[in-house]
């Protein structure tokens, strides 16, 4: 590369990538006008938005549209529960699917392959709504499966949609159930690029199943794990808002667990309707996302240069 | 292979639900996954229902003085003495109209109708834009920020003149008015100080008779049936004695849902600033200008201790909130007796239903307060190309009665028809549009109410019926006022936000100790900030008072 651009100069080297740059011209229009154009819009969190007006003739209005997400006690709860949430799906999400692709990666009938992981994948093309109400069919006070179960066994009905203890459990297990099946889907088709040779070799040495992954899949995974990693962690002060509003039936009693950021913006401005306020939470919460991607992508390139995203 | 594997699990599935879903006493559960973005417009529409909409009616032998003005006798003038240029070419004026799902398959030919009228009174044609009320606000903002073409829109309900004033939604309309809009100025001229903002007019009321008291709407045939008798001024332990004779036939008094309104101003008139008080409530609006916390009155106490009387007695439904049955469709299904509502002279038509008789009592006074005066307004949007035509056609709107009808219920034969013996009153059934697909206007309201007809089962005495009601009715001392609270949204978001935690549990009276309950939810406001809302808002009526 060094010695071709010596050669050719900056003109012919332009001439060369050229078709190429052609090439690429729709998709960078593409990114342009769908991603760097609106970053015009971020101005609305930081003015008195006046639709008469437009965005570029309303009047600044500094920090005032992010008052009201530290107005109340509410601020500590709702950041609480979408960071710790989060965490723990992520790291959560990243065992559990590798964990998944290997399982599945070792099924031999193609058939069952295929069956087992479309079964996995279904709860990910299901509407949260429709989840909301697999979940109520279990959960519910007067009918409910679990909730008629356990009254049987101990005697006494657990109310699920009013005691808030028992709903980190059941949205990490919906959160889980329903994202298993996509998160599995990258890693399998990372085992699935691995070269054969390595474990036809390593079964010559007499290697056993658990030494095979855990020396050879596990180490050639790293990059693609670390790279969904670092991506989750951009959407870290993000929330699944059907996950959070819909799957705990909006019920008051349970907002010291199921309130995040997105559902008490939705819930503040439900009947305000104000875009200057709703933007100032977005633009927080990319604030926040890009602060976590570039750190620690900083801290990854420090520990092992080629696993870093850039 | 795969594709049938995919249904098989997915009726699996569905199947899994159905059967757990209708374990035990087949109450909510199942089937009712239609998607909460129609459960949510439902109980927003539901809401507008609850408090208006139903049908106006009109009289026009009560003949309003509006059309009296000197036509300048050019021809070039419309009866009203407005100059009309009709040598230009006709402008469109377009106009919200708003309801829920309908398919209004019939509004060409209403557009057609009154674009006869229309072409040879104000040199103009009508363009009915219809908008499903949950998109309202959006739609509406949406089309004004991208420059889209918008002229006449719907304001009210969802789409609030009090928010929609600082967003720069509105024009001005206090030149127009006194120019082109002498119909408009004699009919709303009694709620004109509802209709400015800072004194100066934004929207014209669509309703003009703004007295609204609370009511307790009951299916009547359960009660002749139980001898149950309901009387005007029932307080809730006299409801309660009710309750107890319909548990005895297992029917539920009342429900009130996963509800997260201030359910209080149904059973109670007072008048409130800003959804479910966020910014305070007169409790005495006839005689007191003092504005409190209404959550931290004692009337509100006692209120929310004779809900939980009726829930743990067993008169309510005991999982209200994880119900997804709205309190209308409770009713229509005949599993409760009734529901507290808003009380107007047509209120009861929203409540009607084929399968039994509907009754409805009032439980407190009527009052004439600025939120209801501001139910059903139209207004122009702020980039309208020609706001002369758009107030033209408004002014005619309110002028005449056929225009009005029109609008309102579309075209006689196909989408309503006169119901024989009566000189005003019109029916849907046995027209194309019984099941309301045809032309049907749910919440918006177009011009003199005594100028439009009347659905049945209000009759031709509707109109008398209106102005006495309104006559009699009390007026709020605030009347006209509405708070600023453009310094306030942080506070309003945050108040908002706990309100929707707290009230679902204490509305459906499923709290253990009310007092401790509602000390936890005043707490929980006056940290968010309502005690200086209030402040600022108890300041600016003062002024506003003063003046």
């Amino acid at each position: 590369m060094e010695q071709k651009k010596k050669k050719k100069g900056g003109s012919g080297r332009f001439l060369h990538w050229l078709p190429f740059y052609l090439m690429g011209l729709p998709g960078i229009l593409y990114l342009f006008i769908n991603n760097y154009l609106p970053l015009a819009g971020l101005q609305i969190a930081f003015k008195n938005f006046n639709y008469g007006k437009g965005m570029w003739k309303s009047s600044w209005a500094g920090f005032k549209n992010f008052k009201f997400l530290f107005k109340t006690s509410d601020a500590f709860l709702m950041i609480r529960n979408t960071l710790c949430y989060n965490i723990v799906w992520i790291l959560l999400g990243m065992v559990v699917g590798v964990t998944a692709a290997i399982l599945i990666n070792e099924v031999l009938s193609k058939t069952a392959k295929k069956f087992y992981q479309t079964v996995i994948l279904l709860p990910y093309l299901m509407s949260m709504v429709v989840i909301a109400y697999l979940a109520y069919a279990y959960l519910s006070p007067s009918s409910g499966l679990f909730t008629k179960i356990i009254e049987n066994m101990t005697g006494t009905a657990p109310a699920f949609y009013q005691e808030a203890k028992w709903w980190p459990f059941i949205l990490t297990f919906v959160n889980q159930w329903r994202g298993i099946g996509f998160g599995m889907i990258l890693y399998l088709s990372s085992i699935l690029g691995i070269d054969p040779a390595y474990y036809e070799a390593a079964r010559l040495d007499g290697a056993s199943k658990w030494q095979q992954h855990k020396l050879i899949t596990i180490p050639l995974l790293k990059s693609t794990i670390i790279m969904l990693f670092i991506l989750n962690l951009g959407q870290i002060f993000r929330s699944d808002f059907g996950l959070f509003y819909q799957v705990p039936m909006n019920q008051g009693a349970l907002f010291s667990v199921t309130q995040t950021i997105d559902t008490y913006v939705y819930r503040a401005l439900l009947q305000l309707n104000d875009v200057g306020m709703s933007s100032a939470a977005s633009f927080i919460q990319s604030v926040v996302g890009f602060i976590f991607i570039v750190t620690a992508n900083k801290i990854v390139s420090k520990l092992d240069e080629n696993s870093a995203l850039f | 292979m795969k594709r049938k594997l995919v249904s098989v699990l997915l009726t699996a599935a569905m199947l899994g639900t159905m059967l757990s879903g209708c374990g035990d006493e087949g109450s909510a559960g199942s089937g009712n996954a239609g998607g909460q973005a129609a459960g949510d417009a439902g109980s927003s529409a539901g809401s507008a229902d609850g408090t208006e909409a139903g049908d106006a009616g009109s009289d026009s032998s009560a003949g309003n003085a509006s059309s009296a003005g000197n036509a300048s006798g050019t021809g070039n003038a419309s009866s009203a003495g407005v100059e009309i240029d009709f040598d230009e070419e006709p402008y469109e004026v377009s106009i919200q109209f708003v309801g829920l799902f309908e398919e209004n398959s019939n509004v060409e030919n209403v557009e057609a109708a009154l674009n006869e009228i229309t072409l040879e009174k104000i040199n103009c044609t009508v363009d009915i834009v219809p908008v499903f009320i949950g998109d309202l606000p959006t739609t509406t903002s949406m089309a004004i920020a991208g420059g889209e073409k918008m002229d006449i829109v719907a304001v009210g309900l969802t789409q609030a003149m009090d928010s929609m004033v600082p967003d720069g939604l509105l024009m001005e309309l206090d030149d127009l008015l006194a120019e082109r809009g002498p119909a408009v100025t004699a009919v709303t001229a009694d709620v004109a100080e509802a209709q400015k903002i800072n004194g100066v007019t934004y929207a014209v009321s669509g309703y003009p008779y703004a007295a609204m008291g609370s009511g307790f709407v009951y299916n009547k045939t359960f009660a002749d049936q139980y001898g149950i008798e309901m009387h005007d001024g029932m307080t809730m332990e006299e409801l309660g004695e009710v309750g107890e004779t319909l548990k005895e036939n297992g029917i539920y008094l009342t429900t009130f849902g996963n509800s997260t309104q201030m359910n209080y101003k149904f059973a109670n008139t007072v008048d409130i600033f800003g959804d479910n008080a966020v910014y305070g409530a007169l409790t005495d609006p006839a005689n007191s200008t003092t504005i409190v916390n209404i959550y931290d009155s004692e009337e509100m106490r006692n209120y929310y201790k004779g809900v939980k009387a009726w829930a743990d007695a067993g008169y309510l439904p005991s999982d209200q909130l994880t119900d997804t049955v709205g309190t209308q469709e409770y009713f229509s299904q005949q599993k409760i007796f009734g529901t507290y509502t808003a009380y107007t002279v047509n209120q009861i038509a929203v409540w009607l239903s084929p399968d039994f008789e509907t009754g409805i009592i009032q439980v407190d006074d009527g009052l004439i307060c600025t939120g209801t005066a501001r139910e059903f307004m139209l207004g122009i949007a702020s980039n309208c190309e020609r706001p002369d035509k758009a107030m033209d056609l408004i002014n005619l709107i309110y002028e005449d009665p056929e225009v009005c009808n029109l609008l309102q219920y579309g075209v006689e034969g196909t989408d309503y028809a006169a119901v024989d013996g009566t000189e005003n009153v019109i029916t849907y059934e046995g027209t194309d549009n019984a099941d309301h697909n045809s032309y049907y206007a749910g919440f918006v309201r177009y011009g003199d109410p005594l100028k439009q007809k009347v659905v049945a089962p209000l009759d031709d005495n509707y109109y008398d019926d209106l102005v006495e009601y309104e006559n009699s009715a009390k007026r709020s001392l605030c009347f006209g006022y509405s708070f600023d609270a453009s310094d306030y949204s942080a506070e309003a978001g945050a108040i908002s936000s706990k309100l929707q935690e707290m009230l679902p549990a204490l509305n459906a009276g499923m709290v253990a100790d009310v007092d401790a309950a509602v000390d936890e939810l005043v707490a929980a406001l006056e940290d968010a900030g309502i005690n200086d809302v209030i402040e600022a808002n108890q300041a600016q009526l003062d002024a506003y008072l003063g003046k």
